[in-house]
């Protein structure tokens, strides 16, 4: 059985609708039955892959983002971040993309934006006469910032894939996740002239307003800056730094009254569920990856890949159409895991910095969270909006102008990534 | 059955709640121990890697069981009903066979290493993968009834 006979049951067993996890694992499980490999290989980089402290942020994060959800965050946030930018035209758009930021800030997944933010955002920019499908776009297409701020799922778990420090690659999505909303922003203000866009607050906020505001909204905010302060200080690894998050989402779901201890269950039912669905995919494809590896794929799409150049400018567009077409139709977990071990090694050798192309992996990936067919966020943002999946796709299109934009920059300036993890570990 | 499997799922639930808080205080104590005492432990370390693990493992079944796996769907979405239904079949079997197969694989561990122990708190291999055997046992008996049920046109639903 060779490596390519190995991916090519992968897609068929992924396009039938099998767990995304088994469709990496069954097609392992037969090559090691046809090599005549003993079985225990797949059960101990199973769990070997799943057996790591880094790893223990995953739970910790989503917890976390969770207890902060259950704690009525969201509005306090959304509130805080019309007070940002509502005053501008087409306000509510921004203050969307705002709020995204900061929430990005505090939660590691796009989903869990789109799911904790969405609906409010959504129903504040119905009041206003948005069009459905342009609030839909909006919310989307802001969502793609949430997994490049830290803290950042995909990000962890690149990390284990090349093993590389997660620790720098959080701290390397700060100015690429504001130069992303900045870019969304942009393109919200011309939106926002040419289809007339209103104010997202008519009235100028008196004092008392903003002090309640910022009172209301504080408690909150600290939370990224927590994360930010113990990672940027070197005091806490990125799982420990998930852990004192828990601990203040706790506290602070507690000082709100907003957690009974049903809904905290129901906080960690929905943790474990999200954790075991990431990472049994992240198990199945460090077997999958090995098999690949075994089959020396990697090497020779490495070899394919330096042979067309060893410029980096080359090599990184060949990467960032592979990445954008790979997450369009896989999920970003399992695109990560089998995709680090091949692109990796060759654009380590024309010079690309692994925490660099981490960053760039990753927010093509979350673009394709955007595009169809298998575009996760707008798949969960279409019953919110009431719309057929066919026409958010269709009105989140223009939104990836901005993206690519963001892009291009983010891939040929990579300073952008790096100049905060260098300066810090320097 | 579904009651029966409905209680099981809810038991493994219940279990990996208790590790998922397990991992939590572990890495907690760990930070005080270390900030506070200056006395880091590998024990606590190894702990929460293996309350990860246990609680992975643990809550696989009930995705198996509630259809919570991250699929791909754009294929199936186009599929008629009766299709539909042969193919939950032919993909509940393969999680089956999936799952079978790895209950040999840790089979074939313990039958050399059960009692190799992990390094810090010296827990033999035999003790390690419980969590691992009753997820992947309980995801085989859950997408055999997955599958009896698609072949009888009724749903397993929690």
């Amino acid at each position: 059985m060779s490596g390519s006979l190995v991916i090519s049951l992968f897609l068929f067993l992924l396009a039938t609708g099998l767990p995304i996890a088994v469709s990496m694992g069954l097609p392992s499980a037969l090559y090691l039955i046809m090599a005549n490999i003993p079985p225990s290989q797949l059960i101990q980089r199973m769990v070997t892959s799943l057996n790591s402290f880094p790893m223990l942020a995953v739970p910790l994060f989503i917890l976390a983002a969770g207890l902060m959800n259950s704690s009525g965050i969201t509005e306090r946030l959304f509130e805080f971040a019309k007070l940002l930018v509502g005053r501008m035209k087409g306000g509510l758009a921004q203050v969307n993309i705002v709020a995204s930021l900061i929430f990005s800030g505090i939660s590691g997944a796009a989903l869990a934006d789109v799911g904790g933010l969405g609906n409010i955002e959504i129903e504040a920019m119905d009041k206003q006469n948005y069009p459905k499908t342009h609030s839909a776009a909006i919310t989307a297409a802001s969502a793609v910032i949430g997994p490049i701020f830290p803290p950042s799922i995909p990000l962890i778990i690149y990390g284990a894939a090349a093993e590389t420090s997660s620790m720098r690659l959080l701290i390397a999505g700060i100015f690429p996740a504001v130069i992303i909303a900045m870019a969304l922003m942009v393109q919200v203000g011309f939106r926002a002239r040419k289809y007339n866009y209103p104010r997202g607050v008519e009235k100028k906020y008196s004092v008392s307003e903003i002090l309640t505001i910022v009172k209301r909204g504080l408690p909150s905010m600290l939370m990224p800056l927590i994360m930010m302060v113990g990672m940027l200080s070197g005091w806490f690894s990125p799982t420990e730094v998930a852990a004192i998050a828990v601990t203040y989402a706790l506290i602070l779901s507690f000082a709100y009254k907003e957690m009974s201890f049903r809904s905290f269950f129901k906080t960690c039912l929905s943790t474990l569920q999200s954790t075991a669905s990431v990472l049994f995919i992240v198990a199945s494809a460090a077997i999958f990856a090995w098999v690949l590896t075994v089959e020396q794929l990697p090497q020779q799409a490495s070899a394919l890949m330096l042979s067309i150049s060893d410029n980096p400018v080359v090599l990184l567009i060949l990467a960032n159409m592979i990445l954008l077409l790979a997450g369009m139709f896989l999920e970003s977990t399992a695109a990560i895991m089998v995709l680090t071990p091949i692109l990796l090694p060759p654009l380590m050798i024309a010079g690309v910095n692994p925490v660099h192309f981490g960053l760039v992996m990753v927010f093509n990936l979350m673009i394709g969270m955007i595009t169809p067919p298998v575009g996760m966020s707008v798949y969960m943002l279409s019953p919110i909006v009431g719309l057929p999946v066919g026409k958010v796709f269709k009105a989140v299109l223009p939104f990836l102008a901005s993206l690519l934009v963001a892009l291009v920059i983010l891939t040929y300036i990579p300073q952008i990534s790096l100049w905060l993890p260098n300066l810090i570990f320097a | 059955m579904n009651t029966t499997l409905k209680k099981i799922a809810r038991g493994y639930e219940a279990v990996a709640v208790l590790f998922l808080l397990l991992l939590f205080f572990s890495v907690m104590i760990q930070i005080i121990m270390r900030n506070v005492f200056h006395a880091g432990s590998i024990k606590l370390e190894e702990l929460a890697r293996f309350s990860l693990v246990s609680l992975v493992f643990l809550m696989i079944p009930t995705l198996t069981l509630r259809k919570q796996h991250i699929i791909v769907d754009i294929v199936l979405l186009y599929l008629p009903q009766k299709i539909k239904r042969w193919v939950s079949v032919v993909t509940q079997a393969l999680v089956l066979f999936f799952g079978l197969y790895v209950l040999w694989a840790v089979a074939t561990i313990m039958q050399f290493n059960w009692n190799v122990r992990t390094p810090a708190l010296a827990m033999p291999n035999v003790v390690f993968y419980i969590p691992i055997t009753l997820g992947i046992v309980a995801m085989v008996v859950f997408s055999f009834a997955g599958m009896i049920a698609s072949l009888l046109n009724k749903e397993v639903l929690l």
